[in-house]
């Protein structure tokens, strides 16, 4: 009885103890995270989708409605980055697409990237899981969409 | 008619001296007095019409001497209510059943991620730059239209 | 409560069993009466009534001294009543006997009583109606009869009554009227005795 009481309480004070000193070292610690960029090249006709887009398929619809009815893959890309790492994916039209990601926000809300694409540099701050697309490179009678996804993996 | 039904229960209440009598309704006044004292008049019993009070006594004590009956268990009042109202007992189980159904479905949810996306800032060289985002649908993705040619089809 | 009622209600709860016998001797006529008028079967009135005094004994102790003694043996009553009807599957709720053939004045459904004013030429009118009366009351709602007699016999007012059904008193006040619009109806209707036209 005396041992289990013992072991019970123990067990309690290293629950605390981890909680207070693990708690803040993780929180001042980014998380590595998954981003996976897909690069789509996509026109008004005719209508095709690519099998490995059909899971995208209805954000695809919800964000572009009817302006496009063939979605083809040009790419899918994932790679686990660490706080500055990069992601860099070349394009069909001879460019480069590259996400870097910044770590999170100090509410540990939002993850950030920078998106350099040719001339145009944006920085972006979303969820995780969270996903966003880039679009508007002309490319062989149609345009190309990249979506850019982060997935945290670790804490 | 609802105000006939009004005025009587007001005589009604008059006649039992709750409130003031109206002299323009004092028929009915009236009326429900006579029926309170026929009522009064043709109820009493008679004398011979109650039942000793020895033989009512005598169910008293034989009552007080029987083991008192036992206090029913929630259960077997549960039993008791279902064999007796089962509406009353199904309903409220049935409509707990439901919310625990429904309870389970929204928690065991799939999570929809949220799509919010913040453009903090963006640096062009050339063309234009249209960020497309509905803040009232978080799931719906953002797109950043990047724009080299006025006849971009963004 | 007198100072007598007084004395016995707190003998009794000190458990002096004579005590309550003499309540109960004082109590049983009223409460044999009012369950007679709503069950209108002797035999269970008489059971309702043993069982209201055996549960009044044994509840005693919960009796708060403020409350009127009879009207607390009304209310037990009434819950006897109320127990017994679900324990049979009798509702008030069922269509009761107002489909029924009206019953035949000269048998007396209701229980009679002393009567009749003194004048001979009246006398036979008035204890026709009072037979009527007793008749109508037969064929209302057993809910209605009972607040009938609470109020009309038992002269309890619409809060006693109120503590006794355990409702409120504009339910009391609702109820009442109903019932004696029923009471009115069945009169009229049935037995030709409107006391909405002036008495000669």
């Amino acid at each position: 009885m005396g041992a289990r009481r013992w072991f019970g309480r123990t067990a309690v004070c290293l629950l605390i103890t981890g909680l207070l000193s693990a708690g803040p070292i993780e929180a001042l610690a980014d998380p590595v995270v998954l981003v996976r960029v897909t690069v789509i090249h996509a026109k008004k006709s005719p209508p095709f989708l690519h099998d490995r887009v059909k899971p995208l398929w209805d954000t695809l619809r919800k964000t572009f409605g009817d302006r496009f009815a063939y979605y083809d893959l040009v790419s899918s890309t994932e790679r686990e980055v660490a706080r500055q790492g990069r992601v860099v994916v070349p394009m069909p039209d001879g460019g480069t697409f590259a996400v870097e990601y910044r770590g999170v926000t100090a509410d540990g809300r939002f993850l950030k990237l920078t998106v350099v694409h040719d001339d145009l540099t944006s920085r972006v701050r979303i969820h995780d899981q969270g996903l966003f697309f880039q679009a508007g490179k002309r490319w062989q009678g149609g345009v190309l969409i990249v979506g850019v996804q982060a997935s945290s993996v670790s804490r | 008619m609802w105000w006939r039904r009004w005025k009587s229960k007001r005589a009604m209440l008059a006649a039992d001296g709750l409130r003031e009598r109206d002299p323009a309704n004092d028929a009915e006044v009236q009326a429900f007095q006579r029926l309170s004292r026929l009522v009064r008049d043709a109820a009493p019993l008679g004398p011979g019409e109650v039942p000793p009070f020895d033989a009512v006594w005598a169910g008293v004590e034989r009552r007080l001497r029987e083991p008192r009956p036992e206090a029913r268990t929630a259960l077997a009042g549960l039993r008791a209510m279902l064999e007796r109202r089962p509406v009353l007992v199904l309903a409220p189980v049935g409509a707990m059943i439901l919310a625990a159904v429904l309870g389970v479905l929204w928690w065991t949810r799939p999570a929809v991620p949220s799509n919010q996306c913040f453009v903090d800032s963006y640096e062009v060289e050339s063309g234009t730059v249209l960020i497309d985002q509905d803040p009232d649908q978080p799931e719906r993705p953002t797109v950043i239209w990047h724009q080299v040619d006025s006849r971009g089809e963004g | 409560m007198d100072a007598l009622e007084r004395d016995l209600v707190a003998a009794a709860r000190q458990g002096d069993r004579e005590a309550f016998r003499v309540l109960a001797e004082r109590y049983y006529g009223r409460v044999y009466r009012m369950l007679l008028g709503r069950t209108r079967d002797p035999e269970a009135a008489l059971d309702l009534t043993q069982e209201t005094f055996a549960r009044a004994l044994r509840g005693l102790p919960q009796f708060e001294m403020t409350a009127a003694f009879h009207t607390w043996l009304y209310r037990i009553a009434h819950n006897a009543v109320v127990d017994r009807a679900r324990r049979l599957r009798v509702h008030d709720a069922q269509p009761l006997e107002d489909d029924a053939a009206p019953a035949a004045a000269d048998e007396q459904p209701f229980p009679v009583g002393p009567r009749a004013p003194g004048n001979p030429a009246d006398a036979v009118e008035v204890e026709e109606s009072l037979r009527a009366v007793r008749a109508a009351l037969d064929q209302v709602r057993p809910a209605y009869r009972e607040i009938l007699l609470l109020r009309e016999v038992e002269g309890l007012s619409y809060h006693e009554i109120a503590a006794v059904l355990n409702v409120r008193p504009g339910t009391v006040m609702s109820r009442l009227f109903a019932a004696r619009m029923a009471l009115r109806e069945v009169l009229r209707d049935r037995y030709g005795l409107d006391v909405a036209v002036q008495e000669r």
